[in-house]
Order: C-alpha cells, then structure tokens, then sequence
C-alpha cells in the first residue's frame, strides 16, 4: 500500500518548472484561445471568400516584426531563469527588464496598428473577418499586459532579494506564463494574418 | 521515481483520462486508458485506477449513447416527447459520471482506494 | 466562537431562515397558479407573487451574506467587528425596509407604489428583479456601505488573511455594481446593458467570489486542511470566475439589439463558465477526501459538499445547456430558463448560506456541534430540499423542451397558451415536488430545537 500524498504537487516532483497553479491556469488559458481558434477555422471555411479578401488589409510586416519581438523577449526570459539559477540577480534582472522591453515593443507596434484600423472607420460591427481579427488579437493584447504586469513584479521581487538559485520559483512561474502568452501569438499571427 | 511513486503517478493519470473521456477528449481519454491499463500489474493500486477508469467509460458509453440512441429510434425523430425524455435523461446522467469520476479522481490523489467496491471488479 | 461579536451574524441568519420561508411559500402559491390561473386572484395576482418570490430570495441571500461576513470575518481577522453597534442598527434598517417594500408589493398595486414613494422624481422601478422603489434602492445602498465599511475597517485593522481579502472583494464589488441600478436610460437596449451590469455582474461576478470564500473558509474549519493549499485552489477559481463571467455576460446580449458580435464573445466564454464551478467541486472533493480530522458537525460537511455538487450541476451544468446562441435562439425565456434559475440559485448561493448557519449556528449557541437527533434531522431535511430541487430542475427542464418543440421548433408552431396547457402534467409534478421542499424546509427549522444526546467530542481542537 502506498503512502498518502498530502500535496498535489507532490505527485508530479519535476515535471513542470513553476508552481502548478500557473499550469493550470495557462491550461485554461490556452482552452480558451483553443475554442476560439477552432470557431475561428469553421467560420473561416464557411466565409472563405471574405476571409481571404480582408486579410489582405492586415498589415503582415508588422505582425511579423511583432513575432520577433515575443520570440526575442521569450528568450530574454529564458537567460533570466539560467542567470537565478546561477545566482546571478543583476543579470536576471536585466533580462527580465530585456523582456519587457520586448513587450512593450509588441504593445506599441499593435496599438499603432489598431489605430490605423479604427481611423479607416474599421470596428467589431464591420464584419466576421474583421470581428475575429479584432476580438482575438485584442484579448491576445491584454495577456501580453498581463504577462507584463507579472514580470514585472518579479523583477521587483528579484530586486529586494527574493530569489536565488535554491529558490526560483517564482522566476520560473513568470516565465511559463510569458511563453505560454509567446506561444499564443505564434499560432493566431499565422492563423489571422497568413493562411489562405 | 521509484515504483510507488510511478503507481501513484499512473493511478491519478488514469482517474484523469478517465474524467477527460467524459468530457473534453472523448474517445481518445478511453485509448489512454487501455494504454496506462497495458502497464499495470494485477494488484496494484494503479491497475485499480485503470480498471476503475475503463468501466466508468464502458459504463457511460452504453448509458450514454447506446441508450440514449434506442429512445431515438424507438420514440422517433418527430416526437417532442423524445426530445423531452433524452434531454433530461442525458443532462442528468452525464453529469453524474463526471461527478463520480471527479470524486475518483479526488481519491485517487490520497493514494487509497474508493471505500466502496464500485466498478472495480 | 472566539469573538463576541461574531455573534451577531445570528440574528442576521434567523431574519435570512425567516424570509426564506416566506420565500418558498410564494414559490408554491405560483407553482400553483400556473395551473390554477385564478387562485387566490384577485388578493394576490401572479406577477406581485412571483416579485415577491425573486425579491425575497434577493434580500434573504443578502441577510445570509451580511450575518456570515460577520461570522466569518472577525475570527479571519483575529480581533472584534469594528463596529458591532452599527452592524445591529443597519440589522434593522434593512429588515424594516425589506418588509415595508414587501408589503408595499402585496397591498397596494404597483403603479400606486411607484406614486406613493415618488418614484418620478428619480424613475428606478418597473424592472425585473430590480421592482424596489427607489427609496428602497437608496437604503440598500446605505445599508450596503454601513455593512462594508464595517467588515473593511475589521479586515484591513486586523490580520488579512485570502480568505477575508477575497470575501471583502466580493462585497465592495456587490455593493458597487448596485449603484448600476440607479440609472434607468430611455433606450430600453442601453437601459438592458445597465440591467445586466447589475444582474449578471452579481450572480456570474461577484456573488461567486463570496461563494467561494465563504465555502473555503468552512472547508478550512471541518476538515483541517492546510491553508496554504485551499488558498491556492481559491485563487484559481477566482480567476477563472472572473475571466469567463466578465466577458459571458455577453450571454444576455444576444437578442437585446446589441451588435451581433455579442453572439460570438457571449457564446464562447460563457462555455467556459462551468469550470469555476467544477474546479470548485474538484477543490471541495479533494480537501474533504485529505481531511485531518472527523469534525463532528457532520451536517455542514454535507452541506458544504451538497454546495460544491449542486453549484456545479445548477449554475455550471444547467447553465451550459442553454449558453450557445444557436441553442438559445430556441430556449431563450422558456422554461429551460426556470430550471436553470432554480438550481443555480438554490445549488450555489441558497446551499452556500444554509452551510455557512449549519456551521456556526451551534458555534453561536455554545455548542461545537448540534446535538445528534438535530444532526439527524437536518440531514434529512437537507435531502428533502435538495433533491426536490432537482426533481423541480428536471421537470421545468422536460416543460422547457416540450415548450421549445411545440412552440418554436415544430413545422406548425403552436401559440403559447395552448403550450402552456399541454405543459399542466410537468407543472403539476413540480408543484408537487415543491411542497416537499417546503416540508423540507419547515423540518430544517425543526432541526434547531430537536433535543437529543450530545456528539461525542473527539478530542482535538479546531484550527
């Protein structure tokens, strides 16, 4: 007979860097944006027409150098996990600011992207396309100020001393988070911008 | 890992694919089963969980669709009284497998047994 | 009980068992009317006694709400309610102004209410749920900001724990999105968004936030639990709560004459909607499957998980079931809608305060739990109530689908009336069924003073 588990995450001991709330979470996270992209497809099919003339609107260099930025800004993130786990607080921080950096970045290219749709009279009541597009790209968009908000904080937190090689993982949790909001984008920027 | 904590591992994976078949994967929840089943030992708390696992399944299936296919047949496609009765009788009876299999799946975390022989032998 | 003033939720929770019984009895009168049109017409027509039926379940939740913040909040924040005095005078302010309305419903015709508290000096009345004269509303939100301020100043004084931070969230939200009421635009589409603001925002917002702080924190008390782990549970479900309810209020838009893009965001995160509630079942099965200890109120460990299984089938489940725009283009305002409304409400939010007495009502009396006949009985009566909700559930849900057949479904769709009669058999059933919660409800009240031996103490204090 085995012994009791008194501790959910007992069970999976190294499975899974971060704390299994966030898992959880990004799972739910990712049940949404699964849902919505799979009505996205079927409405696509049945609109394929439309779909595929407004597309052609969308500004793909953009959307492309905003790609880049998350990939950049996903892999900052990923040096600041190594630099706490050689307990190297400064270099952490600064790739976490690195990070943010990217963020930012994305936040501005998106929003001036917005504004040139919203000036050409486009909103979520101009059609399906541009409903999808706008929907889902501007829930994407407050994730990635989400995403922000807690890096952040833990750059805050690694400041004051918080972490260090025996003890990140809160580092790590943030940064499952930021890929998971990376990992969206990749596959909505490919879906809403490209495929024909 | 060593044994104990594989077994564990195993057991709450099958009570998991068990409350996915239910929902979210059907079908491919009940192969992951057969397959974490296909691992297990006689006597073991893992292939309890599997076992557990696959007649909750089987059970559902017949429950579910099996009957809820005959009423169709039987009471014809045409006949609100059909809509009335598989409405009811699917709403309710699905949710209590997902209730029983979420309890299981609960149990499943202590690392004991279901302290009633349900759907185990 | 560690506090004096944590006694004060008991009064609070008598008042609550009170309105509630009046509650249940102008449920049955109308399950009545629904198949005897003219029953006791013309002394008290259907639509003041089904007014009196949603606003007396509105106001004994907050009379619940209020008496277990108070229970729960000193003893979360380790030291006295700030106020104690102002939580009794608010007490009965809101008693006499509940019933002054509620009278006000049964006594004099609406529109001559609607005169008598000079309602066309700011014009609030004549909505759903929300009929209560605007002097009425103003108590409210007086009472509301007394209560929180109260329970404010006791949290943020005293120790802070997930728990009462997540509870004090809940309650300024519920006491904010109430003001929502007070503006009544022309436009009856904007008036509904404002309508909804209110409705959706507590029963699908906030009110889950209580829920689940209320139910974690008596989980915490009968099974010994560490902490630390419901306090992670709780944060997930409050996350998800949030996530789906903000944006699956776009549910109630679909056929208000709002851009048909509501259909879409409305459809896909109200889907989503169930899983707060099943992670809190998952959340109440796992902790009272790692239970520390035996607690010996055994009845408000069923009532704590009755909560969690019937919050997920009536709010969670039922509410699935009618969520999609495609299939509420059908059942939008049929029975389905009853069904869902009675066993959410009664799953989520009745259970969660009957849980929350069944805790602490023998604490308050003295006692660590009821003595076992009283046990016994309540048990019994939990069983009476709730499974006669669920067979009320099952038959407005099999009335629903015979309606949405017959009338919007079928090649030759009948007129309402005529479904309404073919509907008698269900309604008769349910009616039934309704009369055995009420009996469910009275044996309930009986448990209180049922004399009996003692529960053995075994041993081990309380967290």
């Amino acid at each position: 007979m085995p012994t009791p588990i008194t501790n959910i995450e007992a069970i999976e001991p190294k499975l899974l860097p971060g704390d299994l709330a966030i898992w959880l979470f990004i799972f739910m996270e990712l049940l949404v944006f699964g849902i919505f992209f799979i009505i996205y497809a079927v409405v696509r099919i049945q609109n394929i027409e439309l779909f595929n003339h407004y597309q052609l609107t969308l500004n793909r260099e953009l959307g492309a150098a905003n790609t880049l930025l998350l990939i950049t800004s996903s892999y900052f993130v990923v040096r600041a996990v190594h630099a706490i786990k050689a307990d190297n607080i400064k270099n952490c921080i600064y790739w976490l600011y690195g990070a943010l950096a990217g963020g930012a970045g994305f936040l501005i290219l998106k929003s001036w992207e917005y504004v040139d749709k919203f000036s050409a009279g486009i909103n979520l009541s101009t059609n399906t396309f541009y409903m999808f597009y706008l929907s889902l790209t501007m829930f994407h968009f407050l994730h990635v100020i989400l995403g922000m908000v807690i890096l952040f904080a833990i750059a805050i937190k690694a400041k004051r001393g918080a972490y260090s090689a025996q003890n990140h993982l809160g580092v790590e949790t943030g940064a499952s988070y930021w890929h998971m909001v990376d990992l969206v984008w990749i596959i909505l920027f490919p879906l809403v911008y490209i495929i024909r | 890992m060593n044994t104990d904590d594989l077994q564990l591992k195993r057991a709450t994976s099958s009570a998991l694919l068990s409350l996915l078949n239910l929902t979210a994967l059907p079908v491919i929840g009940f192969i992951g089963l057969l397959y974490v089943y296909s691992k297990t030992k006689p006597n073991t708390i893992d292939r309890y969980y599997a076992v557990v696992g696959i007649k909750t399944s089987l059970l559902a299936g017949i429950a579910l669709l099996l009957v809820t296919l005959l009423v169709i047949l039987l009471g014809g496609f045409e006949s609100p009284l059909t809509w009335v009765y598989v409405t009811s009788y699917f709403v309710i009876v699905h949710a209590s497998f997902i209730l029983f299999a979420t309890w299981t799946l609960t149990r499943s975390w202590t690392g004991e047994k279901l302290k009633r022989q349900i759907l185990s032998k | 009980m560690k506090y004096e003033s944590q006694g004060i939720a008991k009064m609070y929770f008598i008042a609550a068992i009170a309105l509630f019984v009046g509650q249940i009895l102008f449920g049955v009168t109308m399950g009545l009317q629904y198949v005897m049109g003219d029953f006791l017409f013309p002394e008290i027509p259907f639509n003041a006694a089904r007014m009196v039926h949603t606003n007396l379940l509105i106001v004994w939740l907050l009379f619940g709400f209020m008496g277990s913040a108070y229970f729960l909040v000193p003893e979360e924040a380790e030291r006295e309610l700030y106020a104690p005095w102002l939580a009794k005078l608010m007490f009965w302010i809101f008693l006499v102004a509940g019933g002054l309305t509620i009278l006000g419903y049964l006594l004099v015709p609406y529109a001559r209410l609607a005169e008598l508290t000079m309602n066309d000096l700011l014009p609030t009345m004549g909505r759903e749920f929300l009929e209560q004269p605007t002097i009425t509303k103003i108590g409210i939100v007086i009472v509301a900001l007394a209560f929180v301020f109260n329970i404010g100043m006791t949290v943020l004084t005293g120790r802070k724990t997930v728990i009462n931070l997540v509870l004090l969230t809940g309650l300024v939200g519920l006491a904010v999105f109430f003001l929502f009421s007070f503006y009544n635009p022309d436009n009856l589409v904007l008036d509904k968004y404002f309508w909804w603001f209110v409705v959706h925002l507590w029963v699908e917002g906030v009110w889950e936030l209580i829920m689940a702080s209320l139910l974690a924190y008596v989980l915490i008390k009968v099974t010994g639990v560490d902490r630390e782990v419901i306090e992670k549970w709780l944060y997930i479900i409050i996350a998800m709560a949030l996530i789906s309810g903000l944006v699956g209020m776009g549910h109630h838009f679909f056929w208000i004459g709002a851009p048909a893009y509501w259909q879409w965001l409305g459809s896909v995160f109200s889907a989503l909607e169930p899983i707060p509630f099943f992670m809190m079942t998952l959340f109440a099965f796992s902790v009272v499957n790692k239970r520390r200890r035996d607690h010996p109120n055994k009845a408000a460990v069923l009532w704590a998980l009755g909560t969690a299984v019937m919050a997920f089938l009536g709010a969670g489940v039922w509410g699935f079931l009618h969520t999609l725009a495609p299939i509420n283009y059908y059942t939008h305002g049929t029975q389905i809608t009853a069904a869902h409304g009675h066993m959410a409400f009664y799953g989520a939010y009745v259970m969660v305060v009957l849980t929350m007495i069944s805790y602490s009502m023998p604490l308050m009396r003295g006692k660590k739990a009821a003595n076992v006949t009283a046990q016994k009985l309540e048990i019994r009566s939990f069983w009476m109530m709730t499974l006669s909700m669920v067979a009320i559930t099952l038959l407005l849900t099999a009335a629903g689908t015979m309606q949405v057949y017959l009338q919007r479904y079928s090649a030759e769709p009948l007129p309402f009336m005529i479904v309404q009669d073919k509907l008698a058999i269900f309604y008769w059933l349910r009616e039934v069924a309704g009369l055995i919660f009420l009996s469910g409800l009275f044996l309930y009240i009986y448990s209180f003073f049922a004399k009996g031996k003692e529960v053995e103490f075994i041993a081990e204090q309380a967290e």
